[in-house]
């Protein structure tokens, strides 16, 4: 009897150490990671021009690869679920139609810019992982999904202007008055698979669709936004305040549709 | 294992491939409006009615401005220094005298029956035509008549269609004169006082209306436009017209002299004389030009 009891004692008390663990890798709730994304450029153009249906110029066009990079630093909150912080840059093309007043004074009272932009987005995110993590286990691995709202901060840059003028011996026109920054707001929503390499490396891939907030891009994708017109009779805008809504436009749908779906890998590490 | 790594060069290899190139420029390249620092300013040196509406224009044409005027402008004029616009409001009223930026300086009284108008070499003075007299609205300047009637001697009932003063005090005007012993119509020149080269004559040209006539500002020529004629004249002993271009409708002459912006309808461009500079205005009218 009093062996019998021993035994329940032993394992009763063996066993606290195991239930009282903290939830996390081996002890470890924080997590470094970086990732990288990409897909395809259906619509492009991407950051040199390329992509399978639209490019700026004659030249340009073919397969290209959308992509972002960026760190993540995560933290486990229970045995199945993390947190994050995530810093994400990417680059990308556009390609804008812009006006400015002309010097001729005819028709059309304007001269017109075709521009190649190159887009940087940088993204800041928060989020979180819900993982389907096995009876009993500890640390939050395996099969995950999770969801995040990010915001993108666009610059863009012209590579490349083409100036039809109105007067056809102009050799100047009038700034064009782009303030070229934009924001856009999304809301991401992942599926992936994480392991844990040596207790030390972190592995996971997975595919990620972001959807977009910003109105803007609704109102182009089903065109009750269309590229500014010089003489929109609806619209109070001068040449250069028409042409900064149109680039705010164009590079938030630009963006949307470059994050739009994304598959990704990812290396961490658990410091 | 090997599967693996071969894979991985795959990839590596294929986004070097597809996103890392730079892109190559085609057209005229990257474009910063903060690159070239502040833009220069602009320098407006003619003005023109198309369409009864006015506008200021760079001397090369390649800087045009609407001005904010709120009365369809029927003629227009600007002094030699640019810097002050006069217009006739083309459906009544008196000639407004405006800065470059549209400001109103003043209104010319009695002023709304001019048929021709301009400011003197001094800058400030503006004179115009009302009927066969000579009125200034500024600071006093000579002037060989004030009654044009006395500045020519034709018999006859006279029209009196264009004007100018000269900085010596001279008078250029273009005229007809019907229904007495003899007829005339031209442009004549008479001056404060008779010297050599300096005689009172007649400046003949074949057209029925010598409808404009301008001063140099050194006074060296008169720039006229007579119908289908257009050319200048030598203030000074010769009374030969030489040709500037042909049948223009409107046009006019720098203050020195060397240059001549004119307008033809066919060409739906203002032009600048044996320049490329030219600017569109399509199907516009335009109802008068001064530089």
């Amino acid at each position: 009897m009093q062996r019998t009891l021993l035994a329940l004692l032993c394992i009763t008390l063996g066993g606290i150490p195991v239930f009282c663990q903290v939830p996390g890798y081996l002890g470890k709730r924080l997590s470094i990671q970086a990732e990288f994304h990409s897909m395809p450029a259906l619509n492009g153009p991407t950051a040199n021009n390329r992509g399978l249906q639209t490019h700026y110029g004659d030249k340009g066009g073919g397969f290209a690869l959308n992509w972002n990079a960026g760190l993540r630093a995560g933290y486990v909150t229970s045995r199945s679920n993390q947190v994050l912080a995530s810093l994400d840059y990417f680059k990308t093309g556009m390609i804008q139609d812009a006006y400015s007043p002309s010097s001729s004074f005819g028709s059309p009272e304007y001269d017109s810019h075709a521009l190649f932009y190159n887009i940087t987005g940088i993204t800041g995110g928060i989020g979180t992982r819900g993982f389907a993590t096995e009876k009993g286990a500890l640390a939050p691995m395996g099969r995950y999904s999770g969801f995040s709202l990010n915001a993108t901060f666009l610059r863009g840059d012209i590579l490349d202007k083409r100036t039809s003028y109105s007067d056809p011996f102009s050799e100047s026109h009038a700034p064009l008055g782009i303030d070229a920054k934009a924001l856009l707001f999304s809301l991401g929503f992942e599926t992936g698979v994480n392991f844990v390499v040596k207790d030390r490396l972190l592995l996971n891939v997975g595919a990620k669709f972001n959807l977009p907030l910003s109105p803007r891009v609704y109102r182009y994708a089903f065109g009750e936004e269309y590229d500014w017109y010089p003489y929109n009779p609806d619209t109070d805008y001068t040449f250069a305040e028409g042409n900064t809504e149109n680039f705010k436009t164009l590079a938030t749908t630009r963006a949307a549709l470059h994050n739009l779906v994304m598959l990704y890998i990812g290396v961490g590490l658990l410091p | 294992m090997n599967m693996y790594k071969i894979a991985g060069r795959l990839i590596c290899s294929l986004f070097l491939l597809a996103s890392c190139s730079k892109y190559e420029t085609q057209y005229e390249g990257p474009y910063s409006e903060n690159s070239g620092g502040p833009e220069e300013p602009a320098y407006y040196d003619m003005v023109f009615a198309l369409d009864n509406q006015l506008y200021m224009a760079s001397a090369d044409l390649k800087k045009v401005k609407k001005m904010p005027v709120s009365v369809p402008v029927a003629r227009v004029a600007i002094n030699f220094s640019h810097d002050r616009i006069a217009y006739l409001p083309a459906f009544g009223g008196d000639i407004v005298i405006i800065d470059t930026s549209g400001a109103q300086i003043a209104t010319v009284p009695n002023s709304g029956d001019a048929t021709d108008f301009d400011f003197h070499a001094n800058n400030q003075t503006l004179y115009f035509l009302d009927d066969n007299q000579i009125r200034f609205h500024g600071p006093n300047v000579t002037v060989a008549h004030t009654d044009l009637d006395n500045a020519q001697p034709y018999f006859g009932v006279p029209y009196y269609h264009s004007v100018t003063v000269l900085p010596n005090g001279a008078v250029a005007f273009g005229f007809s004169v019907s229904g007495g012993p003899s007829s005339y119509t031209g442009f004549r020149i008479a001056y404060v006082t008779q010297q050599p080269g300096q005689q009172d004559r007649n400046l003949p040209v074949s057209s029925q209306f010598p409808g404009k006539i301008r001063t140099t500002l050194d006074g060296s020529k008169l720039f006229v436009i007579a119908g289908s004629q257009c050319g200048t004249f030598n203030s000074q002993g010769s009374s030969a017209l030489t040709q500037l271009a042909g049948a223009v409708s409107q046009g006019a002459l720098s203050p020195d002299g060397t240059q001549f912006v004119y307008w033809l309808p066919s060409e739906l461009t203002l032009n600048i004389l044996g320049t490329q500079f030219t600017a569109g205005i399509g199907f516009g009218q335009v109802n008068d030009i001064d530089w």
